[in-house]
């Protein structure tokens, strides 16, 4: 494969998967067009994989490059579902090469069985968003093409949105992984301390001009509002949100530190309003609701999901990734010192609180996988961190759709 | 343009880096160590490296400022305008 694929590039295999496999796999393009500043109205699509209609089957919904500068997930989404089909359409397992990279590491064959290919395929739907950013996308490779070479300036991280007319170039753009509608209005949520803290305010911000910028209002661009169409639209109890860099698998909460006996000390909860004390070992009076009551054990099902698809990433590649509540594993370092980071409006805690809905409960798993290492970074080198960032994430999807697909299926 | 590091020190340390013009610590990039020493990813120059060791951090470097330009000048030559084609056999 060649890499970068380029946001045109990336809706064209969209179109073409669904139009070689129209048995297993379908297009939509989704009802809102972005808005960026330096181009036309793009229209973009989604994916729906699967064959039969049974009314129990789970669906799970995958999305890649929320953030423009991680050129990896997108493509390695595609050609891992595009391989998926190919090994289902001709009834072989699904066998992803072999490679070395540059420094002469080998990396085996990853090999998803047949019985396996065929539960993904047959006894789950899969949405799929491959590029949730592609004006994001278009302006880092724009400005590759054109010869920056500075990756300081090559890390886009927003969409190309503006808020208003006259918005200078400085503050183009929404972090749309801080856009959810979640924690969004930070001020009413926290105390004064933690929503005024120089560490808060560089994991999510007002300022239009920081790369964090969390957008005039919840739900304020047209890419987040498709993913939320998605997530009313369908049964979706599955959630991955594809990044890079970590190591890491994280599952909610990012933006408070979590405890599993006191439902009534929730985000939905205005008597807490104003107090939320964010996380770290001092603060202790407020900590988000995760459910982990029998039979479900919500939390304890995160924890093996996440530990097994690190297991097989370790597997595939040798790599170990962290994995817990997101977060516990993001630390920042201000003039106040480090501290864990709280992270308001982002798209795994958004997905997993729509359980707490009184209308809707129903159950939701929640994860963000942060793939690659500070080598391999935003811009991995096509010869040999593409190929390994790559088969990271492959290596999980295969652990995860697997779980969905074999596991819940017998265990719902 | 800078080299991109890694740079270890205690809190204290790396808090007094995070003003310096030509150092650009990565959000989110710090991972504890032990129970007082954390790492860091940064971009920086060699004033910044300098002043780094300065206050007593280690910096480990992970790519210099050459080999970046490099890694971006093969993405740049690699971008592919061309759909994925998953149509063919299997090979």
């Amino acid at each position: 494969m060649v890499y970068p694929l380029t946001s045109e590039a990336i809706e064209a295999t969209v179109q073409k998967l669904a139009s070689d496999f129209p048995l297993l796999c379908t297009s939509t393009v989704f009802d809102k067009p972005t808005q960026p500043i330096d181009g036309s109205p793009r229209q973009y699509s989604f994916l729906k994989i699967g064959k039969g209609i049974s009314p129990d089957r789970p669906a799970a919904l995958i999305v890649a490059g929320l953030h423009a500068r991680e050129l990896a997930p997108p493509d390695a989404v595609l050609n891992f579902f595009g391989k998926l089909l190919q090994a289902y359409t001709a009834g072989k397992p699904c066998i992803l090469p072999a490679f070395e990279d540059i420094s002469g590491t080998g990396y085996d064959f990853l090999t998803i069985p047949n019985f396996t290919v065929k539960a993904i395929i047959e006894c789950m739907d899969t949405y799929i968003v491959p590029l949730a950013n592609p004006d994001g996308r278009a302006f880092v490779l724009g400005q590759l093409a054109k010869g920056e070479r500075d990756p300081q300036n090559l890390l886009w991280r927003k969409n190309r949105s503006i808020d208003l007319p006259t918005t200078p170039p400085d503050a183009v753009g929404t972090d749309l992984n801080r856009n959810f509608d979640i924690a969004w209005d930070f001020d009413r949520y926290y105390s004064p301390a933690v929503a005024q803290s120089k560490n808060f305010l560089r994991g999510t911000s007002k300022n239009p001009e920081s790369i964090v910028y969390r957008g005039p209002f919840a739900f304020s661009e047209a890419e987040t509002q498709n993913i939320k169409s998605m997530l009313d639209k369908f049964p979706i109890s599955f959630y991955i949100d594809l990044h890079t860099w970590g190591p890491n698998i994280l599952y909610p909460w990012s933006i408070e530190d979590s405890q599993s006996f006191a439902s009534f000390m929730n985000f939905l909860n205005p008597q807490y309003d104003g107090q939320r004390d964010g996380s770290g070992p001092t603060r202790d009076s407020y900590s988000e609701y995760f459910p982990n009551k029998p039979p479900i054990r919500l939390l304890d099902r995160h924890e093996s999901i996440a530990n097994f698809m690190a297991e097989a990433i370790k597997s595939a590649t040798g790599e170990r990734y962290d994995t817990g509540h997101g977060v516990d594993l993001y630390t920042t370092v201000t003039t106040e010192g480090i501290d864990v980071t709280p992270t308001t409006g982002g798209s795994d805690d958004y997905a997993f609180s729509r359980q707490f809905d009184p209308f809707n409960p129903s159950v939701m798993h929640a994860f963000t996988l942060e793939a690659g290492n500070e080598i391999t970074s935003f811009v991995p080198n096509p010869d040999y961190h593409y190929p390994r960032v790559e088969r990271e994430i492959h290596a999980a999807l295969t652990g995860w759709v697997s779980y969905i697909a074999i596991w819940h299926g017998l265990f719902p | 343009m800078s080299d991109l590091v890694t740079i270890q020190g205690d809190a204290e340390q790396l808090s007094s880096l995070v003003d310096i013009p030509t150092l650009n610590i990565i959000d989110q990039s710090a991972k504890p160590l032990t129970d007082t020493l954390f790492s860091v990813i940064a971009y920086a120059d060699d004033v910044a490296k300098a002043a780094a060791e300065a206050v007593g951090c280690t910096v480990t470097l992970i790519k210099t400022e050459a080999e970046l330009a490099e890694e971006l000048q093969r993405l740049a030559d690699s971008i592919n305008d061309t759909p994925l084609d998953f149509s063919g056999e299997i090979e």
